[in-house]
């Protein structure tokens, strides 16, 4: 109980210092949702040329792309202490973390809170909601119950990806190539329906960088994409067990990370 | 600022960029990651459209889908640079450098360029090329150079002037993600022009974004009539000339700005 | 209270490329060189003790100091600081300790002072009345009041130093560890610190171990000085015994009446420097060092006008030891 007091007390004062530039706050808030919505953007001038992506009409890509972004608005939230989190091992910040008894992974995570990332949730929400109207979901209790649980499996696949990528510069120093490769460029493949790429990154997106769990194995179960399976039908409701899963693993690296950090200083 | 001195700068920025060989493997996969989700996306959809749209065939709609981003990659620019040094008051030992501030900003970013040209954009483009049959015609070559130089210009160009905003802004990062959403959906590295719907793009026409990679990659492409591309290396010639008064006017401002005020 | 037992820490680095065509080749090969940061320490230290660390640039220290705060994992050796192994129990340790890297702000850049040191409160668990019985002390004595309000980003060094001190203070550690506090800060405000640190040391019997580069940190506030050379220790005693030591350090101003061509009748001493009629002496290596006989000796054989005896600064004692001009009898650790 004290611990989540002590943790309460490093967000709100990361809340207070990141007020301290009230100005700037606001700017980014903007810059961010027009970012997103640039992105939606081109989604929409796709689909008014093509109308649809094997079977994936603008409405369901809609809503494709919001479970993608609103789940990224609440891992950016919680996890935006780890930028540039290379930086921090470079030139020794992060010994602090270590000489304090606490979590350091929990100290970086609560002591960067950014709450700009709203904007990437409003964007996501209204992609959501617009995204289900347009492609005429019908929310059973049972598909209403579940989108929580889909969020919240979303946000610890893109959680411990991130921890997973920044575990990395435990080893490498730099570490600013991978995480933009692998939290940035590779979230474009999951932008679209995985049924365009070939069975062996279909594989890749499924069972090997499970990010096709955060939006597209769920989606085909919210709009009962029932014509098309990929692997086996039981993946559509895999969500929150993956990402169990998925922030399992990273948990282990980012301690063998810190373990090896310990042993040789870099 | 002698051309040596130039080459030097470019030279020394190359450097940096070797330095950490983890990230220059990961920097390849990055732009190959880009090149493999279009290029998908666009067999998909023309399969199912017949095989042509908007003037594309599904060979030369991935001819310029490679093409685009190869030169998207090698223009790959530090924008960090700029508001770090003016962040922690370095730039003012630029000030005092009897060099030209602009000029050696470019110079680094050429370095910096040029590394991501020979370590990812050629490797992407051989690659490329070889698994998806890309040619590029020898006749457009000329016009298209010039093309590509005068687009490096005008992305630098754009770049700088957005870096100089941290002389009146603490944070310039917004900023710098409004320009990024702004070309990634606007400048033709991702999505040729010719998608957008036709009432939209006489509009874009009069925004300088396109001139960054749609205009090369068509020249590149061949396909733009040699008689026509004159035409649009005015217009970028045009832009390049706008911003780097644009920049130079700004750069003087925030110069006059941290003399005065101490930063 | 603390206790090194042959602690050894190696660092493995890439040998990086030299000239563009070098960089380029080191993206494919992977040499490595070993450097051996610290080798073979051991010492212990007692509740109390106020011991200073020193030794050149790339010593050891930090990286001693980085071990002993659970930073970083010995390559051999072990080491306990109040029963616990730091880099096995880091946690726990940390609860114990108080750290203060010079170069390094442990408070939120930010937030004003306060804030920062509401947080620590929490973090390392304060009970509230202790935390006011500190803050109360800790402002007194280091005069912090006017600061508390400023964010840390808009603090002068020296203020962010006193901030840092007492941020390190406040949860009252039984170690407090200090890698270089003093560097960059003016004279006044090194003398402020020192007098809290003398301090803090006296009343909170808080144990402190302080690395510096200034010896008038070590002179003023360290009974005991550990010495490192390239990883090993080369001294380790009484700060006052290595001036003792070194007594024949000590050095004659002597100004003649009549300037004597030679000073044969001394041979015990050489000179060191002459200007006029003054000269600067100093015992000869291996020659006795008896004080008060060698300047009656002097004052009988010649016509001496004045003579000042000048107490060599550790300072003057360290830098002839880096320079090699002094050097230190073979250290045993356990001797
Ligand atoms: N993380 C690291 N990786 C590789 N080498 C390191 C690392 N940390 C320290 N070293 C090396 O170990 C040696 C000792 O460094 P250390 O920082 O402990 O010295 P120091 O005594 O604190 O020096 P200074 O007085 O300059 O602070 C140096 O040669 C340094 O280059
Ligand atoms: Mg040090």
């Amino acid at each position: 109980m004290g611990t989540i007091k002590i943790y309460w007390a490093l967000a709100m004062a990361s809340m207070r210092a990141r007020l301290q530039y009230k100005a700037s706050f606001f700017v980014l808030v903007f810059a961010v949702t027009l970012f997103y919505a640039a992105q939606l953007a081109s989604l929409f001038v796709v689909m008014s040329s093509f109308k649809q992506i094997n079977g994936w009409h603008t409405g369901d890509m809609a809503f494709l792309f919001g479970l993608l972004t609103f789940s990224l608005g609440v891992t950016t939230l919680l996890f935006n202490g780890l930028q540039n989190f290379d930086a921090l091992l470079i030139n020794g910040e992060f010994d602090r973390t270590l000489v304090r008894p606490l979590n350091p992974l929990a100290q970086l995570m609560f002591s960067r809170f950014e709450a700009s990332t709203v904007a990437h949730s409003v964007i996501g929400a209204a992609a959501l909601y617009y995204g289900a109207k347009m492609s005429g979901i019908v929310w059973t209790p049972q598909k209403a119950a579940s989108l929580p649980f889909v969020i919240v499996g979303g946000v610890l696949i893109q959680g411990g990806i991130r921890i997973f990528v920044n575990a990395v510069a435990f080893w490498t120093l730099r570490n600013a190539a991978i995480v933009h490769t692998v939290v940035f460029s590779g979230r474009e493949f999951v932008v679209y329906p995985i049924t365009i790429y070939n069975a062996g990154v279909r594989f890749f997106l499924t069972f090997v960088f499970p990010i096709a769990f955060i939006n597209f194995y769920p989606a085909q179960f919210f709009l009962d994409k029932t014509g098309e399976t990929l692997f086996h039908p039981a993946l559509r409701s895999l969500t929150p067990a993956v990402g169990l899963l998925v922030i399992t693993i990273s948990l282990y690296a980012w301690k063998a990370g810190i373990d090896h950090y310990q042993s040789s200083g870099s | 600022m002698s051309p040596a001195l130039f080459l030097k700068f470019v030279e020394v920025s190359f450097r940096k960029e070797i330095a950490y060989r983890f990230d220059y493997f990961v920097m390849i996969l990055n732009g190959f990651i880009y090149v493999f989700v279009f290029t998908s996306l666009w067999r998909t959809v023309f399969a199912a459209g017949g095989g042509t749209f908007g003037g594309f065939t599904t060979k030369s709609i991935i001819s310029y889908t490679v093409v685009a981003m190869v030169v998207r990659i090698s223009f790959s620019m530090d924008d960090g640079l700029i508001p770090g040094r003016v962040r922690d008051g370095s730039v003012s030992v630029d000030l005092i450098r009897p060099v030209s501030f602009q000029l050696m900003n470019l110079a680094q970013s050429v370095g910096y360029s040029a590394f991501h040209l020979f370590a990812r954009g050629l490797p992407i483009f051989v690659a490329s090329a070889w698994l998806f049959g890309v040619r590029v015609p020898a006749e457009g070559l000329p016009a298209a150079i010039v093309s590509l130089v005068l687009a490096y210009l005008l992305l630098f160009l754009i770049n700088f002037t957005t870096s100089l905003l941290a002389f009146w802004f603490v944070e310039i990062f917004p900023f710098t993600l409004l320009k990024y959403g702004l070309i990634n959906l606007l400048a033709g590295g991702l999505l040729p022009m010719d998608f957008f719907p036709t009432s939209v793009r006489p509009l874009l026409s009069y925004l300088p974004f396109q001139h960054i990679f749609y205009s090369p990659s068509v020249i590149l492409t061949g396909r733009v009539a040699p008689g026509n591309a004159p035409v649009i290396l005015a217009e970028q010639a045009a832009w390049v000339a706008a911003f780097a008064v644009l920049s130079a006017v700004m750069w003087r401002a925030g110069r006059n700005k941290l003399v005065i005020q101490g930063g | 209270m603390i206790e090194a037992v042959n602690l050894k820490k190696e660092f493995r680095v890439n040998e990086p490329g030299e000239g563009t065509f070098g960089a380029l080749k080191a993206l494919f090969s992977t040499r490595k060189r070993i450097i051996r940061a610290v080798d073979g320490v051991s010492f212990a230290i007692k509740r109390g003790e106020f011991v200073g660390y020193v030794g050149e640039n790339g010593a050891g220290k930090s990286t001693t100091i980085k071990i002993l705060t659970g930073i970083l994992v010995p390559s051999s050796g072990s080491a306990r600081v109040n029963g616990i192994i730091p880099y096995e129990d880091r946690r726990r340790n940390a609860a114990n300790i108080g750290v203060v890297f010079g170069q390094r702000t442990q408070l939120w850049w930010d937030l004003p002072v306060r804030e920062s040191f509401e947080m620590l409160k929490a973090i390392y668990r304060i009970k509230p009345d202790d935390f006011a019985h500190m803050m109360k002390k800790l402002s007194s004595v280091l005069d912090l009041g006017p600061m508390m309000i400023i964010p840390v980003r808009k603090l002068s060094l020296g203020q962010r130093m006193k901030c840092d001190l007492a941020a390190s203070l406040l949860h009252r550690p039984g170690v407090l560890f200090l890698d270089e506090p003093t560097i960059g800060l003016d004279v006044l405000a090194k003398e402020n610190i020192r007098t809290f640190l003398g301090e803090i040391n006296a009343t909170e019997g808080t144990t402190i171990i302080l690395t510096t580069h200034d010896m008038n940190d070590i002179e003023r506030l360290c009974g005991r000085l550990i010495m490192l050379d390239r990883g090993r220790v080369i001294y380790d005693g009484l700060t006052n015994e290595l001036k003792q030591r070194f007594a024949r350090e000590k050095l004659f101003e002597v100004e003649f009446r009549v300037r004597p061509p030679s000073l044969a009748d001394v041979p015990e001493l050489e000179v060191v420097e002459e200007r006029g009629s003054k000269l600067s002496l100093r015992f000869r290596d291996g020659a006795g060092g008896d004080l008060a006989a060698v300047i009656g000796k002097l004052a009988a054989k010649y016509d001496v006008k004045d003579v000042s005896v000048r107490e060599p600064s550790v300072e003057s004692i360290v830098r002839s030891i880096y320079e090699k001009t002094l050097s230190l009898p073979p250290y045993r650790a356990d001797g």
